[in-house]
């Protein structure tokens, strides 16, 4: 017992601990079906790891490349609408839609890169922003033939298919946003030790001292873009599958773009950071609408929204993962490992 | 299809031109938060929404006319300007948290309307908001115009103002270069107060204004602070001209391609113009000042 | 070692704490189990906030004095005199938000009837959850796709788009309408309407002249008024909401635009503030819908009446839809006895009753196909039943007087 307890504080590495807590926090959310069927809380926990994955994939572009893009919307909807048009009009199966979709997405998103990344600052922002505009029209409009228009094309099918990605349970659903989540953490983390990583944190610090040393920075910078939006779509895809409804406006919308962007600020750098956000954005989102929304306080809710958004900024400015890690995760590790103590 | 007529083609670009009167009252206040202090205030057209309200408020409940609560209004948005400024926008300091504080402000703002003041669509009638002037067969409405001849005598103005006052210089040095600005002497923080209350004030006129062509209600916000933005990064920030010529263009693209495409991709036509213009002029038409 | 707790980091705990603690307790404190029936909740998903705030206002505002009518009535008498209660919760105009919020309703609340909602993508996903879940939906959105759906749990008292135009192509016909131009906003409403007007004029045999769809919200519709007055048609098509409707009015007057008849499809022209709104300017406009405040039904002069004495204006067609749906669930549940959803389903399928609107019957695809469109025409400032003649308070005014002959 005694040993065991020396091991544990004194002993572990840092990287173990992570491992330890990481699969700590992999069970727990594993194991919250099996203890609850409630639909509400299950919802809300598929949509948190669901946007928890979209804001991380939004951020390969957005905060490791320094490309903050507002359109991120049109990879989402690219996704989506691959996967449901394939499946309607050709009856492919969605899983294999999805990656038509994210490739379609990719390429999408370096051919936009090309022109677009040599604007800097609010001018690229904005470029995105007009792009997603016109993508979303042109579905819209001279596409609504094809796309629904802003009617949309609701295909439930009403059973359990794993093949057509449909389930009446909620709980695959569950299951496999959380595989998703979890693997592009693990993603996430590979990238940032890998040459991507260490490049792109380069060009993001200064991008003119990057190319001068010799990195290609549009190529990187291309690179990014492209998983991003691969990742994007896959995220779209799992959205209207797990809704079973594709509207232009809802997948398309500004929201769309939006949502990934103050997820990932409101939760900080890293890997964490999005993951986080989504799990400190989704739920209060969701349950304002469910208390207060629910009352004849009209409006309410999105007041407290647009209050708690702001107080976030205010006091937490650098995203809440930097006061949690410094007042949790810190002290964690320090006490459980001599190594990082001696650090 | 539509045959292509001269007269056609003028009455388009008439209202385009029209249009464009609007949209730069809004566009050069934005300009100015933009070029000087380098905020995205996504909250602008929130701004707007809310002088609009107040107007209708006087207008409705005390009969005051839009052009007297001018008095008000401006004033009070000016303060209101000045307190977001200290409270919300300078305690934070990175650009993306000042956007993220702005857009809370904007779904804040645009709640609150719909909580006090119900969804309902309001308008403005007076006797003159159905005028129009009639000029051998081409017709403007009165008040749309005189939107224009406002937004040219405001930034005529505020170029005066920024090219002679002191103030007005300062504003500029400190657009320019923040450090240099503070190494002269330049009070920034008490400085920073007035430019958003001054952008503010501007907001407001350009409120008052739409009231009375438009109508009021409480999601007005969002599609006037994304025009605004297109106009002001087309014109260059802190481009007083820049904003009026982005707002032309804009107002020119919408009107134009309204009649000659179709008036559902008017918003595509300006989107493309938009992204075509960055694509060869990276700063805008008249970008001085690098962000 | 030194505390990191400082008021920075303090605030935003005790905020997040409070949240946490309140929502926690919501959760705990509200039942799970069957309510008392002392009490029937109905669940009513509409857009709060969002862009469909205006319509769920009046809708509500009907709803909410039925429910108080019924209550003070005595309540629902074949389950002990129970009450009514309304729970309302917001869709935000999303449809991802309405399927947590029907969820919600279902599960926790233990509604017996999900009612709404108005736009079209968040009704699709609801019905698919009432649909899951085996309770009875009623919707309101005005696309026929909600009941070409054929669901079993979906139904829809008032009559779809198609009804409204096929009243609306009746009297073209009769005014030898030959060329129309049809004018559509880019909402899912918008352009259901678009589909018909076109499906109908082939039907009838009448020219298109012009087709095109404009933003809603829009600062300025000149662009596309210009056309239309290049293309001079007999009529204008349309189907805006308020917020354009007033704009094009108002428009069409400033740019002198003047055409034979103008006809828009429920909502926007058929709102009962239209014509205050464009300060007498939509005087001579047409709106095709299904009802009227002055449609001559009993049930119907005793609900404007009440309606004017509690609201002080005359019902439009979203109220008396709000107002009349309450009365279906009401009369639905004194049928079937009991909250249980298959006691519904059938009472909802047996119902066959009078609204101010008219009959409420149901065919098997869940639609009410007995109610036929009106179309009215605002004239001296008040809303008139212009066809069909039986019903018609007034004779139509085509085409309609020009601006200059009006004085305007």
């Amino acid at each position: 017992m005694k040993i065991i307890k020396e091991y544990i504080t004194g002993g572990l590495k840092p990287k173990s601990i992570n491992l330890y807590l990481f699969a700590a926090f992999i069970t727990i959310l594993s194991l919250i079906p099996v203890w609850t069927s409630d639909p509400t809380i299950l919802n809300v926990f598929i949509y948190t790891f669901l946007f928890a994955f979209y804001a991380a994939s939004w951020s390969i572009l957005g905060k490791y490349a320094g490309q903050i893009s507002i359109g991120h919307s049109v990879y989402f909807g690219l996704g989506a609408y691959t996967t449901v048009l394939l499946y309607v009009h050709y009856n492919v199966s969605p899983w294999l839609g999805m990656f038509v979709g994210g490739l379609l997405a990719a390429m999408v998103a370096m051919l936009l890169g090309l022109p677009c990344f040599r604007l800097r600052g609010l001018f690229y922002i904005f470029a995105t922003l007009a792009f997603a505009e016109v993508v979303r029209i042109i579905f819209l409009h001279p596409l609504r033939d094809l796309s629904g228009g802003a009617e949309g094309i609701p295909f439930t099918i009403g059973y359990t298919s794993p093949y057509y990605f449909q389930f009446v349970e909620k709980w695959p659903y569950y299951y496999i946003a959380l595989t998703m989540m979890i693997l592009l953490i693990a993603g996430l983390q590979k990238m940032e030790k890998s040459r991507l990583g260490y490049y792109l944190k380069a060009i993001c610090e200064d991008e003119d001292a990057a190319e001068a040393i010799g990195i290609n920075v549009l190529k990187y910078k291309l690179i990014a873009a492209g998983i991003s939006g691969f990742l994007t779509a896959i995220a779209g895809t799992f959205y209207v599958q797990f809704l079973c409804y594709i509207g232009v406006n809802d997948v398309f919308g500004i929201m769309r773009s939006i949502e990934p962007v103050i997820i990932s600020w409101v939760g900080g750098s890293g890997v964490f950071g999005p993951i986080l956000g989504s799990f400190i954005i989704t739920p209060i989102t969701e349950f304002l609408v469910l208390t207060l929304g629910m009352t004849t306080a009209y409006g309410l809710h999105m007041i407290l929204y647009g209050a708690i958004l702001i107080i976030i900024v205010l006091f937490m400015p650098e995203g809440v993962i930097k006061p949690l890690s410094q007042k949790f995760y810190i002290p964690l590790l320090k006490k459980l490992s001599e190594e990082y103590r001696r650090v | 299809m539509v045959v292509i007529s001269l007269e056609l083609l003028t009455k388009a670009v008439i209202s385009g031109m029209v249009l464009g009167g609007v949209y730069s009252l809004l566009a050069i206040g934005l300009t100015l938060i933009t070029g000087v202090m380098r905020v995205m205030n996504f909250a602008h057209g929130d701004l707007m929404m809310i002088a609009m309200y107040v107007t209708f408020w006087l207008f409705a409940l005390f009969n005051i006319n839009p052009f007297f609560s001018m008095t008000l209004v401006i004033p009070f948005l000016f303060l209101i300007g000045m307190f977001i400024q200290k409270f919300l926008i300078s305690p934070v300091r990175t650009p993306e948290n000042q956007v993220l504080i702005t857009f809370g402000l904007a779904i804040l703002l645009e709640n609150l309307a719909l909580f006090l003041w119900s969804p309902d669509y309001r308008s403005i009638i007076t006797p003159y908001t159905t005028i129009t002037i009639h000029f051998s067969h081409l017709d403007v409405g009165l008040i749309r115009f005189l939107t224009l001849i406002v937004a040219l005598v405001t930034s005529f103005s505020l170029h005066v103002f920024v090219t002679r006052t002191e103030m007005g210089k300062c504003i500029w040095a400190l657009a320019q270069d923040p450090e240099a600005a503070m190494l002269v002497g330049i009070d920034i923080h008490k400085l920073r107060l007035i430019t958003f209350g001054l952008a503010n004030a501007l907001v407001a006129l350009a409120g008052i204004f739409l009231a009375q062509i438009y109508y009021i209600f409480p999601s007005l916000g969002l599609r006037f602070t994304i025009i605004a933005f297109i106009v002001v990064i087309l014109g260059g920030f802190g481009s007083v001209g820049g904003a009026l010529l982005g707002s032309f263009i804009i107002g020119l693209t919408e009107a134009l391609g309204g009649v000659f495409v179709g008036i559902g991709y008017k918003d595509v036509m300006v989107f493309i113009i938009f992204i075509l213009i960055l694509l060869f002029k990276p700063s805008g038409l008249f970008g001085k000042i690098r962000v | 070692m030194k505390s990191t707790l400082t008021k920075k980091t303090l605030i935003p705990i005790i905020i997040a704490v409070i949240i946490i603690v309140a929502v926690g307790s919501y959760l705990a404190v509200t039942p799970r189990g069957p309510p008392p029936v002392k009490e029937i909740k109905i669940g009513a998903v509409l857009s709060v906030t969002g862009k469909g705030a205006y319509a769920a206002k009046t809708l509500l505002e009907g709803a909410q004095m039925a429910i108080d009518e019924i209550n003070a009535a005595g309540g629902i008498k074949s389950l002990g005199g129970a009450k009514l209660r309304l729970i309302i919760a917001d869709s935000k105009s999303d449809p991802k938000t309405a399927g947590i919020v029907t969820e919600e309703l279902i599960t926790r609340e233990k509604v017996a009837i999900i009612w709404g909602e108005y736009i079209t993508g968040p009704t699709l996903v609801m019905q698919d959850v009432c649909e899951k879940y085996g309770v009875p939906n009623l919707a309101i959105a005005g696309s026929p796709i909600i009941t070409e759906r054929n669901l079993t749990w979906s139904f829809r008292t008032h009559p779809h788009l198609v009804y409204w135009h096929e009243a609306a192509f009746d009297l073209f016909k009769k005014l030898g309408i030959k060329t129309v131009a049809i004018v559509t906003d880019d909402s899912a409403y918008g352009q259901a309407n678009r589909k018909v007007y076109k499906m109908m004029c082939e039907k009838c045999g009448i020219k298109i002249v012009l087709d095109e769809t404009y933003e809603s919200g829009a600062v300025d519709l000149s662009p596309l008024i210009r056309k239309i007055e290049a293309a001079h048609p007999d009529a204008l098509l349309s189907a805006p909401y308020l917020s354009d409707a007033i704009l094009l009015i108002r428009q069409m007057h400033e740019l002198n635009v003047n055409i034979p008849l103008i006809i828009g499809m429920a909502t926007g022209f058929c709102d009962c503030t239209f014509w205050n709104k464009t300060g007498g300017l939509g005087e001579y406009v047409m709106g095709a819908f299904a009802y009227d405040d002055s449609i001559p039904t009993p049930e119907n002069q005793k609900f404007v009446e009440a309606f004017k004495k509690r609201y002080g204006h005359v019902p439009d067609m979203h109220n008396e839809w709000g107002y009349t749906d309450m009365y279906v669930i009401k009369d639905v549940l004194e049928r079937a006895g009991s909250i249980k959803p298959d006691a519904i389903l059938k009472a909802l399928k047996e119902t066959d009753m009078r609204a101010p609107i008219g009959r409420i019957k149901f065919g098997p695809d869940g639609q009410n196909h007995e109610i036929k469109g009106v179309v009215c025409q605002w004239l001296n400032g008040s809303f008139e039943v212009i066809w069909p003649e039986e019903i018609a308070t007034a004779k139509p005014v085509y085409p309609m007087p020009t601006w200059k002959e009006r004085g305007a």
